[in-house]
């Protein structure tokens, strides 16, 4: 079921009404049982995987926190079967595809046939979230022991399938709260998200689709025109994604973790990952890079960190090797920002140059360039098909596929009347007091969500495409 | 006790306030008048927004007491699915530039009626056979110049092309008319489906007399005319034409309802397939005895009733008749105005569109109407031609926009014709 579908707007509102209808006890029991109609929603044999995950990870916590001799073991067991269970879905066929290609350098041999395995809505979420878990109660921390607070952790319908990937300990502390809905704040992210979604993103795709399908046959303006429309598509339809879950999960009484905070405004790469899927790469910190040695270490290994940080977190992504160069180029990027910053640091009047606006304004489009750049990579089919595009880039040939798809799509008048919301909400968040005398009634508050809700439909292709994420 | 005089002062002031007593009137007037502001507002802004984005610009047909159906004067198409399209139909109600009434000396004019094929659903105006056909022909280099007017109607059926022939397309002094004659076109003049609904339902109907001459009754018309539907088209009508937001909701209740329709089937097919695993015996007890096949079909003076294959087969029998009568009525009402007449015919190959071939061809011949058969040229160049000549929806795509028009400009130039009339087109008439 996706957010942004029929089936959505109908189980949504029936949930939310059974929900804060039925008694106090039957609140967890009930939204679970929707968590599962969710994701069941889409191949029902998968909520028969989910379930066993979830029994075998709650078994597992409360094995680790006996403390005794074995829960490293334990620990161990865990995580290699969490990942065992990601690696067959998700890499299999990339590994018999990289065999084959491997030996068939070799001379003729009879390829190894690929598998017809579907990749599990979520899966790499909520195996991610199943690891946070049992590390962090090896580390110390409180299991949750009761099974259906568990489940409902692991399978939390606004967060299932394409996160933010949650913490526990904050998630059972919302379970031990009394839970109040956040109407307004909760309808405005739906909205917002929706927006993002359909009206943004989906138009978006239409462009940047039609560069990507072709890298070859553009020029130099078609292909930046379809690098900058998928920047912006995958934005709008991962925050897009977000948004309407953060919104879903504060209409239901819970608060989820916030994803982004404007990345492309970013002044350097490492502050982009503080602002892009912040609950991912703040994962990857807590249970890859600081595991690994983190930046405590010498200049080397903490460089080898970062580097084998961002592959894994490219490879986490997709199953392919442009993924991986993408994380690879991320790496890379990351290290020479660290290095640049040292060098920065050092130098007092570089320093200082650093800190006023016009070189902060030049290191934040510098940093957008480069984000755009790896951002070929991760949307090509291909690593060849991704430098066909970065040749385009810089070829002086004349083509308007793109610039003509971009033109048939509503998506100016959208990112316009985004640009203006974005604008005025951000005028509003940091001063309140000159909307203090704006006060809208119910109903009229109500004809706007319509209106809002109307025009993110209306802007909407015939043709929606899934959710970015929904892939990873 | 002495007060000072400032203290008096506030004192009288504030004894000579009236009380804020809050009037009822007031309070039940201000909840309303925020609602209704922001209503006004969120309806203009969205209008506003939705025209320049050219959203909900997909309702362009009217109900029309003549023909049925007809285009919405002076309204903007915007179509956005499988190919992109934004055109303005003009105030004749003509998917086409706004022609001048007058001919201009020196002018050969062609007419061009037909359905969407013609009119040409999905594509840019510059896209159209009717573009390519004018384009062709004024660049052999004759000095002639050539003015292509398209008529083409969605839905419409050789009936309708026939009343707007001579409702409007003659009042243009067309040198030459040329009708788009569909493959099964006996089956487009069978009594309409009301229950079709609009626009297909919504259409006069023909038929031969004895004598064999036309007749036309509206009482299918008439009777759809009266109808639910009809009445919420004409009320509607004013929001359909202008209203951008109208246009928008109509688009998602339609997809909405198609998500209905495949949810509702999908589930049908999941109850269908949840009973059988259940228990197959209990399916079997329910399900009707399956009823032997009648060896011959129901004798039904409505083609409809029939399967398949003998539908369109006996379509063609009964009712080519009709289609004879109306294009020999049309040829008759261009003579009357001194333009000439020409088909344009692409058959097909099943058994009905031979036999439907055949009766076209010796219904020119016997007629002396020129037939522009494509049939054959259209088959080779669709198999030489490496873009795509139709659209998932069967209408021609841009490439089969071109090829179409370029097939007709060859067979109207090997037209006898059409290659001694440009040379008398030069005196202004």
């Amino acid at each position: 079921m996706l957010f942004n579908s029929i089936s959505y707007f109908i189980f949504f509102p029936l949930v939310l009404c059974a929900y804060w209808l039925s008694p106090k006890t039957f609140r967890r029991a009930l939204l679970l049982v929707a968590s599962y109609v969710f994701y069941m929603s889409w191949m029902p044999v998968y909520g028969f995987l989910l379930f066993c995950m979830t029994f075998a990870n709650f078994g597992i916590g409360l094995l680790i926190d006996k403390r005794n001799q074995s829960s490293s073991f334990f620990l161990a067991i865990g995580v290699v079967l969490n990942l065992a269970l990601l690696c067959y879905y998700k890499y299999t066929n990339f590994l018999i595809q990289t065999f084959n290609s491997f030996l068939g350098r070799f001379g003729e041999f009879q390829p190894v046939a690929n598998t017809d395995i579907i990749l599990p809505l979520g899966i790499s979420f909520f195996v991610f979230e199943f690891i946070h878990y049992l590390v962090d109660v090896h580390r110390g921390g409180k299991p949750i022991k009761n099974i259906i607070d568990f489940a409902l952790f692991a399978a939390f319908f606004p967060s299932q399938i394409a996160g933010p990937i949650k913490r526990y300990q904050d998630f059972v502390l919302q379970l031990g709260q009394a839970l109040i809905p956040k109407v307004n704040e909760g309808i405005r992210l739906l909205l917002q998200g929706l927006f993002k979604k359909v009206a943004l993103a989906d138009n978006l795709a239409l462009v940047a689709n039609a560069g990507f399908s072709n890298p070859s046959a553009l020029g130099g303006a078609d292909a930046l025109i379809a690098c900058l429309a998928f920047t912006f598509q995958i934005y709008f339809d991962f925050s897009g994604y977000t948004d309407m879950g953060r919104g879903s999960a504060y209409l239901l009484g819970f608060s989820l973790p916030d994803n982004f905070n404007l990345p492309y405004i970013a002044s350097n790469l490492s502050d982009f990952w503080k602002r892009w899927h912040i609950s991912l790469s703040s994962w990857l910190r807590d249970y890859l890079y600081i595991p690994l040695g983190g930046g405590r270490c010498s200049r080397t290994r903490k460089h080898a960190n970062l580097l084998l940080t961002m592959l894994l977190g490219g490879l986490w992504h997709g199953a392919s090797w442009h993924f991986v160069v993408w994380g690879a180029l991320h790496g890379a990027g990351l290290v020479i920002s660290h290095e640049y910053d040292a060098f920065v640091s050092k130098t007092a009047a570089l320093g200082r140059a650093h800190k006023r606006l016009p070189l902060r304004i030049c290191s934040s489009i510098l940093t957008l360039c480069f984000v755009i750049l790896c951002w070929i990579f991760f949307r090509a089919e291909s690593c060849s098909s991704a430098f066909s595009m970065v040749h385009s880039l810089v070829s002086g040939r004349e083509s308007q596929i793109v610039y003509e798809v971009l033109v048939q799509t509503p998506v100016l008048v959208a990112l316009v009347l985004y640009s203006i919301y974005g604008t005025f909400y951000c005028i509003y968040s940091k001063m309140p007091p000159l909307f203090a005398g704006l006060s809208l009634q119910a109903p009229s508050r109500a004809i706007i969500y319509l209106s809002v809700f109307f025009a993110a439909i209306a802007f909407a292709p015939s043709k929606a495409s899934p959710f970015l994420y929904f892939q990873f | 006790m002495i007060m000072s005089p400032m203290k008096t002062l506030e004192r009288i002031k504030t004894s000579s306030r009236p009380e804020s007593k809050p009037s009822k009137r007031v309070n039940l007037i201000r909840p309303l008048i925020q609602p209704f502001f922001v209503l006004l507002v969120s309806i203009l802004l969205l209008e506003g927004i939705f025209t320049v984005a050219r959203i909900g610009e997909r309702d362009y047909l009217e109900p029309d007491p003549v023909t049925g159906v007809a285009l919405i004067p002076n309204k903007r198409i915007t179509y956005r699915g499988e190919n992109y399209s934004s055109r303005l139909i003009n105030k004749y109600g003509m998917a086409w530039r706004e022609p001048s009434l007058k001919k201009a000396s020196g002018l050969f004019r062609i007419a061009v009626l037909g359905d969407s094929m013609i009119e040409g659903a999905q594509v840019e105006e510059c896209q159209t056979m009717c573009h390519f056909l004018e384009q062709n022909l004024n660049a052999n280099g004759s000095g002639q110049k050539f003015e292509v007017l398209n008529f083409g109607v969605p839905s419409f059926t050789l009936g309708q092309a026939y009343l707007l022939l001579k409702e409007k397309a003659l009042s243009f002094q067309p040198d030459l008319v040329l009708i788009f004659v569909r493959d099964h076109a006996s089956y487009g003049v069978t009594p309409p489906h009301l229950e079709s609904g609009f626009p297909l339902g919504a259409r006069p109907y023909f038929f031969v007399a004895a004598n064999g001459a036309l007749y036309k009754s509206n009482a299918y018309l008439m009777q759809w005319w009266r109808g639910q539907e009809a009445k919420r088209l004409r009320n509607l009508g004013w929001l359909r034409r202008h209203s951008h937001i109208w246009g928008a909701l109509g688009a998602i209740v339609e997809q909405s309802m198609n998500w209905f329709m495949q949810t509702r089937a999908n589930f049908d097919q999941f109850l269908s397939k949840a009973c059988l695993n259940f228990s197959p015996k209990m399916i079997a007890d329910k399900a009707p005895a399956p009823k032997a096949p009648s060896a011959n079909p129901p004798a039904s003076s409505d083609p409809s009733a029939l399967p398949g294959e003998q539908r369109t087969t006996q379509c063609v029998r009964q009712y080519f008749p009709v289609v004879a009568a109306i294009l020999r009525e049309m040829n008759r009402s261009c003579d009357q105005k001194e333009s000439k007449f020409a088909m344009i015919y692409i058959g097909s190959k099943d058994e009905a569109g031979l036999a439907e071939y055949d009766l076209m061809k010796s219904f020119a011949s016997d007629k002396s109407i020129q037939l522009l058969d494509l049939t054959e040229s259209f088959d080779k160049a669709q198999s030489h031609s490496t873009a795509p000549l139709f659209l998932s929806d069967a209408h021609f795509t841009p490439s089969g926009h071109e090829v179409f028009a370029k097939l007709i400009a060859n067979d109207l130039r090997q037209w006898k014709w059409f290659q001694d009339r440009p040379k008398t087109l030069t005196d202004p008439r």
